[in-house]
């Protein structure tokens, strides 16, 4: 049972929802009729009604496409992340000290966490670092974060690589997906790939699954892809769980970018090798911030960080899952 | 005071009420917007009222239980990070369940709702509730036991019994 206390402290929680004066101000200065009832709602109504009830799945980071043959090698699986907007609060936090929570209630936490920012465009970016020099960036949008199966779905990554540590990094490839999500466990999608594939960086070729796009040209294809965000990879729903059954230990609580943050290290018994592998989980949000994880066996010096951030689906957030195709640049004649 | 002096010094606060009431940022912009547009073109009577505030926060209200564009239903999640309650022994179990509260919160009745807010963040008396609400300290009662159940949320004490012949129904 709860107690009246619970609910007033809920109740007083809910403060922080509280919309700028300012805004209301202006609005109410600028008079009468000027702004409609719901005129400001951020989200499309399908965002909207799809917030709710969704399971939580994390998209895996480097082989989320499959331009990540290009830092083949690597396979460094990074995942990283940042509170969504507006998390945290004015009082002092006491989620940002005190005890550890146990490794069930902090799986369990995230998932809850995860369902709740559903319908936010999932931004990942993710740095590998040979002997500490960035060697490839991975950047990802995932909108929805969590799509459920039959909803409409959007991803981009852009890849900024280099052939080696001593020649800069260039802007490589940059590919979307616009599919509809399937059903859970799914390896394939149905949908539309847009690549374009950049000129000048030693590369072949880019393509997602089976499309072939030559440097300097873009190119579009539909059919059916590999799932962008296969629940077989490292996911949320994973970590979460990998946490639940001590795949990870809770090690102490930090401050991470200036969150509170708790961290974790994977243990022996978890799928990350070589050890060691950390991940920061926002203390407040219960969000993952930021994942590091070595490279396989026989590549020390690699070094993999993701950050990861839940971006509210505004037209400038939403605006990042567009490609940019360079002036010039003609349609491959592949697709 | 004029307008302009009372929101400058109140509209942070009648904002906060808004949030909890609603429990929706974008609701509780256009619920306040709502009001004080009105409010604006008749500030003059409501001025030279006793609380001119509370008088505010009666129409916000209202307003938020005439309503009528919540077409959806925002269920709150992970909101509750900041919390001033009883430190839980473990925080990823404490908000698992305010997460959970949030949900059942935003489930509620609106008029079960605003009883709750009113008695549980605002801190009035049933009486003053009834009179916000324009019902019956009874029917107050009731809706606040009907929502205290629903969420599950034990009492600490027995509510005062209400004599009858002030007690109302719906």
């Amino acid at each position: 049972m709860r107690t009246e206390d619970d609910l007033r402290a809920a109740l007083v929680a809910l403060e922080r929802h509280a919309p700028s004066a300012d805004t209301v101000l202006r609005a109410v200065r600028d008079g009468a009729g000027q702004r409609r009832p719901g005129a400001g709602r951020r989200w499309p109504g399908w965002v909207r009604a799809a917030r709710p009830a969704r399971s939580p799945r994390w998209p895996h980071l480097v082989t989320g496409l499959a331009t990540a043959a290009a830092v083949a090698g690597l396979v460094v699986a990074l995942l990283a992340g940042g509170a969504s907007p507006g998390a945290g609060g004015q009082r002092p936090d006491p989620a940002a000290s005190g005890a550890l929570p146990s490794a069930a209630s902090l799986g369990k936490a995230m998932l809850t966490a995860f369902s709740a920012a559903t319908g936010d465009v999932l931004y990942t970016k993710t740095t590998t670092t040979k002997k500490g020099v960035a060697v490839g960036i991975g950047q990802d949008w995932y909108w929805p974060a969590q799509p459920v199966p039959g909803q409409p779905a959007r991803t981009r990554e852009v890849l900024t690589l280099s052939s080696s540590p001593a020649r800069p990094l260039k802007l490589t490839e940059d590919t979307s997906i616009t599919y509809t999500a399937p059903p859970a466990g799914a390896e394939k999608v149905s949908g539309h790939v847009t690549v374009v594939c950049y000129a000048g960086t030693g590369q072949t070729g880019c393509g997602y699954g089976p499309t072939e796009t030559p440097p300097g040209t873009w190119s579009q294809h539909s059919g059916r892809f590999l799932n962008p965000v296969s629940d077989t990879n490292v996911s949320p729903s994973n970590i979460a769980r990998q946490i639940a059954k001590g795949q990870w230990r809770i090690t102490r609580r930090t401050q991470l970018a200036g969150q509170p943050v708790i961290e974790l290290t994977a243990t022996k018994t978890s799928q990350y090798a070589p050890l060691p592998a950390l991940l920061w989980v926002n203390a407040r949000t219960y969000l993952p911030i930021r994942m590091t994880t070595r490279s396989e066996v026989g590549q020390p010096d690699w070094v993999g960080r993701s950050d990861y951030r839940y971006l509210k689906p505004t037209a400038a957030a939403l605006a990042q899952l567009q490609v940019h195709i360079p002036a010039g640049y003609p349609r491959s004649a592949n697709g | 005071m004029t307008f302009e002096e009372f929101a400058a010094a109140r509209l942070p606060a009648v904002l906060k009420f808004a949030a909890v009431l609603t429990g929706d940022r974008d609701l509780a912009e256009d619920v306040v917007q709502e009001v004080l547009l009105r409010a604006n073109g008749r500030w003059q009577a409501i001025v030279c009222l006793d609380r001119p505030e509370a008088y505010i926060r009666k129409m916000i209200v209202n307003e938020y239980l005439s309503w009528r564009r919540r077409s959806w239903r925002l269920v709150l999640s992970g909101a509750g990070t900041d919390l001033h309650g009883r430190p839980a022994p473990d925080p990823a179990a404490g908000f698992i369940e305010r997460d959970a509260l949030f949900a059942e919160l935003a489930k509620l009745p609106l008029r079960q709702r605003a009883v709750l807010v009113l008695r549980y963040y605002e801190g009035l008396s049933d009486l003053e509730i009834a009179e916000v609400l324009g019902c019956r300290p009874g029917t107050v009662r009731s809706y606040a036991c009907r929502a205290l159940a629903a969420l599950r949320v034990e009492l600490a004490m027995p509510p005062v019994p209400v004599p009858a012949t002030i007690k109302g129904g719906r």
